[in-house]
């Protein structure tokens, strides 16, 4: 056993560590807003909700004050925000919205349609786990449940990704190779409400790297148009419908593309998907999502004890990046998916889409396992990181597995004395 | 924009905005009050759509307006239409477009649409002082998905799920919504009833509204011939007896202020109206129901002998 | 199977009724039996398919959707047969059977096609005197059911009824329609139907992504509606009497489809779109207006 250090034995910090020099302390909603503001937005449809509400109220701050030009209208429910979001983006509008859980739910039906106006805007979600039972905690439901919308998906760990990955959506979205709109997703209270440093890019460089949205044909008196029209001919249908999958799956190398350049401007490095100690690791952990931190560090200290393994964490869902994930998975021992989401009566959505992608793969692993964890905000420790690591072991001997909830002992009790009180007797 | 005013039905027969092919029935009262209503507006028009009849003009390839359009979803058309003019307002105001591709946004649903599932974008739009005209072609049911009762439908109507049987002999026991108080109860710049038939009356207020920035409401009556079961040639036969016996008041609202711009020298009778639609007809045959139409009528006087005392100053003025 | 049936009508002409009038009667004989109609965003008065296929396999159909090619079809309105947009004939089997409502005689009907048998009959002849209304429904049934050469009248009989009091339909109006039925059966002849064959096999393609001007669902060429052609709609045809004419614009204003412009030469009609509501006709304040019963489509 080591011997416990004193904070007095560590040596002071001398110089500022270069990758915080110049950056400012802010939560991740507020990142967000910035992302908003260096993008330059035109429109800002909005309604508050718990805990994505600080994004628009700093916005609404901005205008107020001057310092931001873009119009900001509350209107009467995420569903009208949405429509209002899709119909300004057609008049040739950039247009930023946000919302959370319940609202994303409650303005559903408008995202299909955004997407099928192809309507490029970008909408931020800060992930809060769906009612029933209500909660104001996080998981990744609420996100995944817009897979099929036709949006490209993003998803986030810090909060300087949040603030890049927006810039990244308006330039993967306003691409006519995508013209699409996407969520960009980041996680409540781990995100939404934590701060961290985040370095604001200068706003000569983002207008260089995000030029004005130039809308391919927006309402004007002289160039009248109809959108949204029914489309009854099963035929065409299906063929606009197909060009929009084939226009999402342009995203991934309009992306990368995009990816290039935002090095070149700001100097970080982004991809599809992000390998730690993947490579040469035998065992890979898939996840997305803020508790991403927490998975680099179990994996950083089990490589320390000796064990083989790496995390692959997903920052493109849709278009799923089934190339990348194959190439970073093919090969390995066992793979474990953590899914922060729930699909009663199947488990995890992830497991689904990792395993459909690996499945038609030569080398593929001989395990993957399904894993439910950190849902309805309940964290995820290094213990049931090893946990998983003991199951794809396990399964590496023989057996089917099945999806297990990643549930603690102590985590059990305080559930038991819980229901003592509520449930009574 | 410098517009002539528009005085007599003559000074209508220019320029039309809505091309012959539609596919909407032969005698549609909603496409007669759409065609109106854009000739007064002319051609620099977005219309905003919820789910009705009238979405059905335009499916692909066709498109007989040749204005913009705008389909939404059946709840949120005042949604949709609050984009485009924030979207317009700032992109103009950036200087990004010039003032001259500005457009009017005009928002068109049926009943079904603007009493229920869309009532709240609406209170929502008119409560934020949207810059925009609502037209509401009230064929009082849910006429597209063949006519099912909705909060529009008058009392005594068949319709697809109000049947007249032994056990319900008056059909549709329900209340039509008061639309027109619940728009005026937001006192927006504008609001008013019209009806096909008089389309002076249209002109002369959509000229009045025009004058306002804000919203501009409007509900027009809108004969409908497969669910009104009526002669296609009765379309505005049919809606001058509605004006005519009182049922369809055309009236207006400025800042909630309500006047009457037609008012019935004598109201004809009810019955007049009612007998001309095989919606009604379980109340003429097999057995005449005296009773519901006593009821229809009695309403009618109660709502007129107000108008009377408030605008002529003489309560029974027009009821025999 | 033994019947692909396909009925052309126009919305609200009974065309639905009939392919179920047809699929009840096929049913009572004993046959697997599946009908369905179409509907599309036209209205009332816009043309409309239904359809019917009886099998002799003990088994559910399994076909679903839009049949393209039938051994019967039947027209309940003449005036749809030249029609290029609804082109009822495409696809009718050699030597299938198609019958048209019509008061005209079997050599006066014109198609591109000598492979195929034509029955005719006046159907709103027939309507008017045994129902008193032009009512479509019930006699295309019944001719559909005696052209299939499997049904026999009891089971049409049974169909009928079924079918009519589920819509409504009681008393006396039913009796008169089961004998307008009856009267149909007995006025038309099956001959044998050809076995129907498979669509001839077609080449799947591969979708590949196309730019975006191609690919947004929304129309630009907008007011491109006159080609629809939706005079085809159109039963009774308004002619104006010139001479009567004061140009006061008032059917101008009440035309719903604005088929009706004003020109230096005084009202011009678009005959290719009327729809023949008769508004018009019925609005006119010095009755300008008559109209005729229209026999060809526009």
């Amino acid at each position: 056993m080591m011997r416990t250090k004193l904070i007095s034995e560590l040596k002071p910090r001398r110089e500022i560590t270069p990758t915080i020099a110049g950056a400012k302390m802010m939560t991740g909603n507020v990142a967000a807003a910035w992302a908003a503001r260096l993008a330059e937005v035109d429109y800002i449809p909005a309604y508050p909700i718990t805990p994505q509400t600080e994004i628009v109220e700093t916005l609404s701050q901005w205008i107020a004050l001057g310092e931001m030009n873009a119009k900001l209208t509350f209107l009467d429910s995420e569903h009208s925000m949405l429509t209002a979001a899709g119909t300004g983006s057609l008049t040739g509008a950039r247009v930023f919205t946000a919302t959370s859980s319940q609202g994303l739910l409650y303005g559903f039906e408008m995202l299909y349609n955004i997407a099928g106006w192809r309507a490029p805007i970008v909408l931020v979600n800060v992930s809060r786990a769906v009612a029933a039972p209500i909660t104001l905690e996080p998981d990744h439901n609420d996100f995944l449940s817009t897979r099929d919308t036709g949006f490209i998906l993003l998803q986030t760990e810090t909060c300087q990704e949040v603030l890049d990955l927006i810039l990244l959506a308006y330039r993967v979205s306003e691409d006519y190779r995508v013209l699409l709109p996407s969520i960009v997703n980041l996680d409540g209270f781990h995100l939404s409400f934590t701060r961290e440093p985040v370095k604001l890019p200068e706003i000569e460089e983002v207008r260089s790297f995000l030029p004005r949205y130039n809308p391919p044909y927006p309402f004007r008196a002289s160039k009248p148009s109809a959108k949204g029209v029914a489309v009854l001919r099963p035929p065409l249908y299906s063929f606009y419908k197909y060009q929009m999958h084939l226009s999402s799956l342009n995203a991934i190398k309009v992306f990368k593309e995009a990816c290039d350049e935002f090095e070149a401007y700001f100097g970080r490095r982004y991809d599809v998907v992000e390998k730690y100690m993947v490579d040469d690791a035998e065992y890979v952990i898939v996840m997305m999502g803020s508790f991403t931190s927490i998975g680099k560090k179990a994996v950083k200290m089990m490589r320390e004890e000796g064990l083989s393994i790496g995390l692959l964490k997903l920052r493109m869902v849709r278009p799923f990046p089934v190339q990348d994930v194959r190439r970073a998975l093919e090969g390995k021992k066992a793979v474990a998916v953590i899914d922060q989401n729930i699909s009663p009566g199947f488990g995890g959505t992830l497991y689904a889409e990792v395993s459909s992608a690996l499945y038609n793969v030569e080398k593929k692993p001989k395990v993957i396992l399904p894993v439910i964890g950190g849902i309805g905000g309940k964290t995820l420790s290094l213990d049931e990181f090893r946990y998983i690591v003991e199951l794809m072991k396990k399964y590496q001997e023989g057996g089917e597995p099945e999806p297990i909830l990643l549930f603690r002992e102590d985590e059990l009790r305080e559930v038991e004395s819980l229901l003592k009180i509520g449930v009574g007797g | 924009m410098s517009k002539t005013k528009l005085s007599t039905i003559k000074d209508l027969l220019g320029e039309d905005y809505v091309v012959p092919g539609t596919p909407l029935c032969a005698g549609c009262g909603a496409l007669i009050i759409l065609r109106l209503f854009h000739k007064v507006l002319g051609g620099r028009v977005v219309w905003v759509n919820a789910a009705g009849c009238v979405t059905l003009m335009m499916v692909y390839p066709f498109a007989p307006l040749k204005s913009s359009w705008m389909y939404t979803a059946m709840a949120c058309a005042p949604a949709g239409a609050q984009g485009i003019r924030d979207a317009l307002d700032i992109l103009i105001e950036k200087g990004r477009i010039p003032i001259e591709e500005d457009l009017k946004v005009v928002v068109v649903t049926g009943d079904g649409a603007a009493n229920d599932i869309g009532l709240q974008s609406t209170s929502g739009a008119i409560h934020r002082g949207l810059d925009f005209y609502y037209l509401c072609y009230d064929n009082e049911a849910f006429g597209n998905t063949g006519f099912q009762y909705s909060a529009a439908t008058p009392y005594g109507s068949r319709t697809a799920t109000s049947p007249p049987t032994p056990l319900i002999p008056e059909g549709y026991r329900g209340t039509k919504k008061d639309l027109f108080e619940i728009w005026r109860a937001h006192k927006p710049p504008y609001v008013a009833t019209i009806s096909p038939s008089h389309p002076m009356d249209v002109v002369r207020k959509i000229e009045k509204a025009e004058k306002y920035r804000g919203p501009k409401l409007f509900i027009s009556l809108s004969p409908c011939q497969p669910g009104w079961l009526i002669d296609t040639m009765d379309a505005i036969k049919v809606a001058k007896l509605a004006v005519e016996t009182g049922v369809w008041p055309l009236k207006e609202a400025v800042y909630g202020e309500v006047r009457h711009t037609f008012i019935p020298r004598r109201l004809k009778p009810v019955e007049e109206y009612l007998k001309i639609q095989g919606r009604f007809s379980h109340l003429f045959y097999p057995v005449k129901r005296d009773d519901v139409i006593a009821k229809i009528q009695s309403e009618v006087e109660e709502y007129w002998r107000a108008v009377y005392a408030r605008e002529i100053g003489k309560e029974d003025a027009g009821i025999s | 199977m033994l019947i692909y049936a396909r009925f052309h009508g126009r919305g609200g002409q009974g065309v639905k009724t009939a392919s179920r009038i047809l699929g009840n009667a096929a049913h009572f004989e004993g046959y697997y039996t599946q009908d369905f109609p179409i509907y599309g965003a036209e209205r009332r008065g816009a043309p409309v398919v239904a359809f019917t296929r009886i099998s002799d396999e003990p088994t559910p159909i399994p076909e679903r959707g839009y049949i393209f090619n039938p051994n019967l079809i039947i027209l309940a309105d003449e005036s749809l047969l030249n029609d290029p947009i609804v082109n009822p004939i495409s696809g009718l089997q050699n030597s299938g059977t198609l019958f048209i409502n019509t008061s005209k005689p079997v050599d006066k009907i014109f198609i591109n096609r000598d492979d195929v048998r034509i029955v005719v009959e006046d159907l709103i002849d027939l309507s008017l005197k045994y129902v008193g209304k032009p009512v479509l429904s019930t006699s295309l049934g019944a001719v559909a059911a005696k052209l299939t050469g499997i049904i026999r009248w009891v089971s049409l009989e049974e169909g009928v009824k079924e079918e009519l009091l589920e819509i409504g339909i009681r008393g006396e109006m039913l009796e008169k329609n089961i004998l307008l039925a009856k009267a149909c059966f007995e006025r038309v002849y099956p001959t044998p139907l050809p076995i129907p064959k498979l669509a001839e096999p077609r080449k799947i393609v591969k979708i590949n992504w196309m730019p975006v001007d191609l690919t947004i669902p929304e129309i630009r060429n907008v007011g491109n509606t006159r080609v629809r052609k939706t005079g085809n709609w159109r039963i009774f045809k308004p002619i104006l009497n010139p001479e009567k004419c004061t140009r006061c614009g008032i059917c101008v204003i009440y035309c719903p489809e604005g088929v009706i412009t004003m020109t230096d030469n005084g009202l011009e009609i678009d005959y290719d779109n009327c729809k023949g509501c008769l508004i018009c006709f019925n609005e006119c304040p010095v009755k300008a207006f008559n109209y005729i019963r229209e026999v060809e489509a526009a």
